[in-house]
């Protein structure tokens, strides 16, 4: 692991530590999936550059106070960073099972399977249909 | 040269609509498109990676998107982010499908509530039209709403709602307020050659099953088997016209970004609120020094959206709101009309609007982005599944400083010049948001909800570009009469929201489309009283630069 991707995948872990199930950004390499893609690559190591020498041998609290800095300060980098980070995160299968697991949400594509849903039953409407006319005639 | 009876610019909604009505009459038409075919077959919604791309590559932004077959937007100065798609099909490839009707007043503005303008027809000569789109858009809904004119049948039962809308349905009647299911242009049921929707939820990213309607699986199969052609892309740089400045037909880059010349006795624009202005601006001439038939100086001016505020409840129960088509459940207009005792003149509409996937909803869209750290997985899960969410879409009045120009400085990969909006939020339209959070919140508190967010203004809500070409029957105040032809060259047609007088509160494709069938209506009607122009081409244009 490179100099680069191990300060990153520390930065990531301080963003999507683990929790409720969910894994730690490190335990799915998300480090490597950011920078396997140019556009999330991009984000990361523009965050890269601006982290403080020695980010990565902080204390946990220093680095979070690190993150919240830059994040005030450098918003449209760190954003940019939120967005890839978040983007890799959820749409990675080990973090969708975790997702289908504890919401019933599946961890597949919507299409083809879609969902099911009770029909409409026209007797909630059965209030608002005895309401007069209230639209505007002109 | 080909020549063609009517030329179409734009195949979507109002385009496709057009050159159906018209084909099946015996007309020529053909249509040109700037960009190509959209499989719904091929929709991303199948794949792993469909989340990441709806805020991408798919992206109703084309700022954001950066397709192929784009123009440029310059939106630097503008609150709202215009969407918009080029392909066939236009913009009702990227839409939710909500299909409301306008109101009878939203027709008589000044007549009623002293403002803006009356249009120059009213709710009931379009009626027809409406019924017409409806058939052939296919609409699911349910007639009987005491909030609107009576109308036909819908052709399919309601979708089904989901247990937000019902939620959110009963809040409404303890609170006594007007509301119905809403018609969406989505089949509960298979409707012709279509399926039926199985609740997917992503409508705006294609439509597998073919449920969800769009102008390429609706309109243009039948308007291809009566003859209309369809050229796609085709990007259209200008409206020629002849000696006295009456159009002749168009030029354009075909797909070898070779220029070509094709004439017609009958030019209809359908680019949308925003290309239909650029092309017109783009078109000025010796005879026309400040864009195509520009006399009035509206050309481009009075652009409306609908200014739109969001408002979501969080609840202890999960609500799954991912299921179902996003846009579409129930609609509240109790706020919709001119009230003595609001702030404010005319009003809104509260639209039930389901919730997103997860990447959705960590990025953050109904509920503000879910924050990194500790937190964030239980945050995450409070919100994932558990929120419904109100749209509070008001009525932007016109206003001649709000309007789209071409850019100086920014071309497309053709060198066409792209376009610029500005655009300010009235504090009509800001009062009126205020309003709508405070009755959405009270809504959400009455249905349960343990927590509601509000976001006051949705940037990326400029799917509604109206009022750029505005209809009317003085040439100086207007730039098209009540069938959609210039005033100065009856040959012209502009069919899609530019046209709008006012913009109502509501979503405007079914009224675009009424529109738009209404004028090929009188078109056919006057066929054999057609002006035409009999002299050549004016040789004026210049080819822009390659990009």
């Amino acid at each position: 692991m490179t100099d680069k991707t191990e300060t990153l995948a520390v930065l990531l872990d301080e963003l999507l530590p683990g929790g409720e199930d969910f894994p730690a950004a490190q335990a799915i390499d998300l480090a490597g999936r950011l920078l396997g893609r140019p556009e999330w690559a991009k984000a990361a190591e523009i965050v890269l550059i601006l982290l403080p020498e020695g980010f990565a041998a902080l204390a946990p609290a220093l680095r979070v106070g690190k993150l919240r800095d830059l994040e005030a300060t450098e918003r449209q980098a760190f954003d940019a960073l939120i967005v890839s980070a978040y983007s890799a995160y959820y749409t990675h299968a080990a973090v969708r099972a975790v997702i289908e697991a504890k919401t019933g949400y599946a961890a597949g594509p919507p299409q083809p399977a879609g969902f099911t849903l009770p029909a409409f039953d026209p007797a909630v409407l059965d209030v608002v249909r005895r309401r007069p006319p209230s639209y505007r005639r002109p | 040269m080909e020549h063609d009876e009517v030329l179409v610019v734009g195949s979507g909604a109002s385009g496709a609509a057009l050159a159906w009505k018209l084909a099946k009459a015996g007309f020529r038409v053909t249509c040109l498109e700037q960009g190509g075919w959209v499989s719904p077959k091929d929709a991303s919604t199948t794949g792993d990676d469909w989340e990441r791309q709806r805020y991408t590559d798919e992206s109703a932004n084309p700022n954001i998107r950066r397709g192929a077959y784009d123009y440029p937007l310059d939106e630097s100065d503008t609150p709202i982010k215009p969407l918009m798609f080029n392909g066939v099909g236009g913009s009702t490839i990227k839409w939710g499908a909500h299909f409301p009707r306008f109101r009878p007043s939203d027709f008589r503005v000044r007549s009623l509530d002293g403002l803006a303008d009356d249009w120059p027809f009213d709710y009931d000569a379009l009626a027809p039209f409406y019924d017409e789109n409806d058939r052939m858009m296919g609409v699911s809904g349910l007639a009987g709403d005491p909030g609107n004119p009576p109308r036909s049948a819908r052709p399919m039962p309601p979708l089904p709602p989901g247990p937000g809308a019902l939620r959110m349905g009963q809040a409404f009647d303890k609170l006594g307020w007007q509301w119905w299911v809403s018609d969406v242009a989505i089949n509960s049921t298979p409707y012709g050659t279509r399926g039926a929707c199985n609740n997917c939820g992503p409508c705006d990213m294609g439509c597998p099953p073919q449920a969800r309607a769009s102008t390429d699986i609706t309109y243009w199969p039948l308007a291809l088997a009566a003859g209309a052609r369809l050229i796609t892309h085709a990007r259209v740089f200008e409206v020629t016209t002849d000696a006295d400045g009456r159009p002749t037909g168009v030029a354009y880059f075909d797909q070898n970004r070779q220029v070509q010349l094709r004439s017609a006795d009958i030019v209809v624009l359908a680019a949308n609120g925003v290309g239909t202005p650029r092309l017109m601006l783009l078109s000025a001439s010796g005879k026309h020094p400040d864009g195509l038939l520009n006399r009035s100086g509206l050309v481009g001016r009075r652009l409306m959206h609908h200014p739109t505020g969001l408002v979501t409840g969080i609840f202890d129960e999960p609500l799954e709101g991912y299921k179902g088509p996003f846009a579409c459940s129930f609609l509240c207009q109790e706020f919709y009309e001119t009230r003595p005792e609001h702030g404010f003149v005319r009003g809104y509409q509260m639209q039930v609007v389901r919730s997103d996937g997860p990447l959705g909803t960590a990025l953050g869209g109904y509920v503000p982005r879910i924050r990194w750290g500790a937190d964030h997985h239980r945050d995450f899960l409070d919100c994932f599944g558990h929120t419904a969410s109100l749209t509070v879409t008001t009525e932007d009045l016109p206003d001649e400083n709000n309007r789209v120009t071409l850019d100086p400085a920014v071309t497309d990969g053709f060198g066409i010049p792209a376009v610029k909006l500005h655009y300010r939020v009235d504090e009509n339209t800001r009062a009126m948001i205020e309003h709508g959070i405070e009755k959405a919140s009270l809504a959400f508190r009455t249905a349960g909800a343990r927590r509601v967010e509000a976001q006051r203004l949705v940037a990326q809500a400029g799917f509604h570009l109206m009022g750029t070409a505005r209809m009317g029957d003085d040439p100086e105040t207007s730039v098209v009469d009540g069938f959609c032809r210039a005033h100065d060259a009856d040959n012209l047609l502009i069919i899609d929201g530019s046209v709008f007088v006012t913009g109502a509160a509501l979503n405007p494709t079914p009224t675009i489309q009424a529109i738009a069938l209404r004028a090929a209506d009188n078109l056919i009607r006057n066929r054999g009283n057609q002006t035409v122009s009999t002299s050549p081409t004016h040789t004026g244009w210049k080819p822009v630069a390659h990009g």
